[in-house]
């Protein structure tokens, strides 16, 4: 396939790229500890979230930026991000989705989250991250009867204090990493979700999060626990506007599935790219972590990675609980100048635990796509098994696939499996295909869908939708 | 890169290089690149884990040791017998038997000579290592052979290595080019006893079409440190492979990177089989540099005690190279809770006209095969040592020369009756 063919496929505009005019109540920009004490105030926190964000704070002082990874970017001035924005129009405690600002929910409707169609079709539930508040929240009731806590972090720090203090920072701990620390310090909101014991939530939960004030950084906190034989699927999309400049998304997403509990959780993850030029665009930093604490639980973490100037995280798995299961599917296409660095962590300390990791890689144009994974046996874990697969697909001579795998094994009854390739698009597939009489352009899509098909199948269905026609989208432009 | 392990024994090198730097072979220019190393390897110290290179492999046991410096070692003490006709001692520069078109130097001859010196220090070090720069300020020792074209040989060239001497380090730097049309295999053997420190660099210059085969057989000392950097430079249509067998040393790290032009095709093998508390590590560096190369690496490991086996493997593909095939696969199996194994088998591809793969496996012996045997009439330790012999018989199955083949045997023989 001719290069121009691959480029012109692959020359898709972003879609979601429009900026809702409304008033923010934004903080200048900056930060030290009164900005932090100001963003505390404001979400009315308890003493200990403000003590632990100072503690953070100081922290993240004494770290240097990690400089490891096979992305690159200039450097980030954190002084010039404003730590705090929300949309003046929000009052607190919407009780139906008419009281919300018709702008904000236009903004949503432009993305396709059907708010209000939700309601009727879908069954799902969704906690709109706009900025950094959450403007609207349904399906409450309905959860409330079953006992699930499903509300922006804030509300949470609020009305569960002892569930926070509990649990925040139980997986992913201040002195993590550079942007998690930060985050711990700097966060906003995010999403709140508590499943009790025995019960299996009735609906998919789902989170769309949306940076839309310039200069702003995103830093939500994300909490899910799944207390024993419970089960939730939750829902995480992710848009941003066409902006020249970069912006910094540094989220912290912590899962704890009790004994027998099944967590699952599925990224569709769309922020803006940057242009063919890699001018603007997210830069997606994001420390995404779960820990299967009691026996027989199960993490699931399914993502769909097209967006974002530079992707870089790695969603992980904790399997501590004896024979306790950790997944992880993910699509990560990049075009243009895009860079990803991603993968997973698969850390086994329990008997019996097993894992998987599906992982396909799709770079074209100039971009950069890297694998970065790691599956740890440590001594204790008895027949622990293992598989890994990460395929990467090459469109055009200029992008870039790396796979840099880490397996230690530290116990003779484990068994660890990895395979990888690297190739292009079949020139054979292709002929088989037009010679089927389906056109060039229609072909490639078929084959890079078919390439994804075992990490689609693992979505839910409403997102299965959404990740074919974003891969399609992508594909997008004629090829002779 | 500054380090903090070995602080005390960097002191007494650099006290004991002082001592020998004079009477070191070479002439002023050579010395005054010694000195130079040195002051390298004082400011940059051993590498420690920090180091992405040496996650693996800590040598810290090693830093904190204080080897004497020897120019040679001695393997006369040992009971080593040549495995064919020609073969070369190390430590004892003789007129040795060798075939017409082969040349060896006298080491001290060949750093003088300017045919030899022209490649000396000349392979590209993409990841630079502080014990290379060790090296070329103390190399005293190793083989300097120089291949004519169109030389064929019908059987390999054994080189012996054999350390004896207590508490001493020797630095070893072997030089091999192989002109155009030149096909030739050596058997490069390591064998020793007591505790020692072998620091190994060796440099191959493929010219076009050349063929180049080295069966390397680690038997280093149980208590040896064995560090050998290889480097590779394929030009067109040349083709090498490397039979890496790692049986000894209680820290054995093996770093070899390879760089293929157009049609240049490289092999690459290896059995490491360890029993007690031994370590050993493959790093090997591919960078396909021309059009239609391709390469191959395929390294089994069996780990049984508290041994410990790295493998990183780095396969590159650069721009604007087209129809390039490598595969690469490591597989392992634990005997003992107390073995473990740490792989890393890396793809970087800056091209879409590729084919790689690579794959990586640790497991164990399979249970109900074992099972079956058993049912056979066979004990348990020997349908174990059979199914361990038939992990690597894939390997085994390629090595070229008879010899080698039968001494792999009876070596594999004698160590899996440990097992």
């Amino acid at each position: 396939m001719a290069n121009e063919q691959v480029a012109k496929i692959l020359d898709k505009n972003y879609q979601h790229g429009f900026v809702t005019e409304i008033d923010s109540d934004t903080l200048h920009k900056g930060l030290n500890e009164d900005v932090i004490k100001f963003i505390s105030s404001k979400k009315k926190e308890p003493e200990f979230l403000l003590t632990r964000r100072l503690k953070a704070f100081q922290h993240w002082l004494t770290l240097e930026e990690p400089s490891w990874q096979s992305v690159h970017y200039p450097k980030i001035n954190y002084q010039d991000i404003i730590y705090y924005s929300a949309p003046k129009s929000v009052k607190e405690g919407y009780k139906s989705l008419d009281e919300v600002d018709p702008k904000l929910l236009e903004t949503y409707n432009k993305l396709g989250i059907p708010l209000h169609e939700q309601k009727i079709l879908a069954g799902v539930a969704v906690d709109a991250v706009f900025d950094s508040v959450s403007v609207a929240t349904t399906f409450k009731e309905k959860l409330k009867e079953a006992g699930v806590i499903f509300c922006p972090f804030s509300e949470a720090a609020q009305e569960y204090p002892e569930l926070i203090e509990q649990y925040l920072g139980s997986v992913v701990p201040i002195s993590d990493n550079y942007f998690a620390c930060l985050n711990s310090a700097v966060f906003s909101d995010g999403s709140f979700v508590y499943i009790p014991k025995g019960v299996r939530c009735p609906m998919e939960l789902s989170t769309y999060f949306r940076i839309n004030e310039a200069n702003t950084g995103q830093f939500e906190r994300t909490l899910i626990i799944a207390d024993e034989g419970s089960y939730v699927s939750y829902l995480e999309g992710c848009t941003a506007p066409m902006r020249d400049e970069n912006q910094l998304h540094a989220a912290v997403v912590e899962l704890v599935a009790h004994q027998d509990a099944e967590i699952k959780y599925s990224t569709v993850q769309n922020w803006y790219p940057g242009d063919e030029n890699g001018v603007g665009g997210i830069y997606n930093f994001v420390t995404k972590r779960g820990v299967c604490k009691g026996a027989r639980a199960k993490i699931s973490w399914t993502q769909i990675e097209t967006g974002s100037a530079i992707t870089w995280k790695y969603p992980s798995v904790i399997l501590k609980g004896d024979g306790s299961i950790g997944e992880f599917y993910s699509v990560a296409l990049t075009n243009n100048l895009q860079q990803a660095d991603t993968g997973t962590k698969m850390i086994h300390l329990g008997k019996n635990t097993t894992s998987t990791i599906i992982s396909k890689g799709i770079s074209a144009g100039k971009s950069n796509n890297t694998y970065r994974g790691l599956v740890r046996v440590s001594p204790n874990a008895k027949n622990a098994r293992n598989y890994t697969q990460c395929d990467s697909l090459l469109m055009g001579d200029q992008c870039n696939a790396n796979t840099y795998p880490y397996v230690e094994v530290n116990n003779s009854t484990a068994t660890v499996e990895h395979e990888a390739t690297t190739s292009r698009i079949g020139e054979e597939q292709l002929f088989y295909c037009r010679q089927r009489g389906i056109d060039q352009e229609e072909a490639v899509a078929m084959i890079v869908n078919g390439f994804c098909k075992e990490v689609f199948k693992e979505l839910p269905m409403e997102f299965a939708v959404e990740a074919h026609r974003l891969l399609a989208v992508s594909l997008e432009g004629a090829v002779g | 890169m500054v380090t903090t392990i070995g602080n005390v024994s960097i002191g007494h090198y650099l006290e004991q290089f002082s001592k020998v730097h004079d009477s070191l072979p070479g002439d002023a220019l050579l010395s005054k690149m010694r000195l130079h190393a040195m002051q390298n390897f004082v400011k940059n110290g051993f590498p420690d884990r920090k180091d992405e290179q040496w996650k693996y492999t800590s040598l810290y046991s090693l830093a904190e040791k204080k080897f004497q410096i020897v120019s040679s070692q001695r393997a006369v003490s040992l009971d080593i017998k040549p495995l064919t006709d020609w073969y070369i001692f190390l430590d004892e520069p003789n007129n040795y038997q060798l075939p017409d078109g082969i040349i060896l130097h006298k080491f001290s001859d060949g750093l003088q000579n300017p045919n030899i010196i022209k490649y000396l220090n000349k392979s590209t070090v993409t990841h630079p290592n502080p014990l290379l720069d060790f090296n070329l300020a103390l190399m005293s020792q190793g083989y300097i052979i120089e291949v004519n074209e169109n030389t064929r040989l019908t059987a390999p060239i054994h080189i012996i290595c054999g350390s004896s001497l207590n508490g001493v380090t020797t630095n070893i730097r072997n030089i091999l080019i192989v002109k155009e049309n030149a096909e030739v295999s050596f058997i490069e053997h390591y064998i020793g006893d007591n505790q020692y420190f072998n620091n190994i660099t060796t440099e191959i210059f493929l010219s076009r079409n050349a063929k180049c085969c080295i069966d390397s057989i680690q038997e280093e000392s149980a208590d040896g440190y064995h560090i050998a950097d290889l480097f590779v430079n394929q030009q067109d249509n040349s083709h090498f492979s490397w039979n890496s067998f790692s049986f000894g040393g209680l820290m054995a790290r093996n770093y070899v990177e390879i760089e293929l032009n157009s049609g240049a095709e490289c092999n690459l093998q290896g059995i490491s089989v360890l029993t007690t508390e031994q370590h050993v590590d493959h790093n090997i560096l591919i960078t396909h540099l021309g059009s239609n190369s391709s390469s191959s690496e395929e390294f089994k490991g069996v780990y049984a005690g508290k041994a410990h086996g790295v493998f990183r493997g780095d396969i590159r593909v650069n721009k604007e190279v087209k129809n390039i095939i490598s595969k690469q696969l490591n597989k392992n199996i634990l005997l003992s809770d107390s073995a473990k194994v740490s792989t890393q088998p890396r793809l970087e591809i800056y091209n879409n006209d590729v084919q790689c793969s690579h794959g990586a496996t640790v497991g164990q012996l399979d249970k109900e095969t074992l099972f079956y045997l058993q049912t056979r009439g066979l004990s348990e330790d020997s349908a174990r040592r059979i199914l361990i012999i038939a992990f690597v018989q894939s390997i085994l199955e390629n090595v070229n020369s008879k010899e080698v083949a039968d001494y792999l045997e009876l070596k594999l023989d004698k160590i899996l009756l440990d097992i």
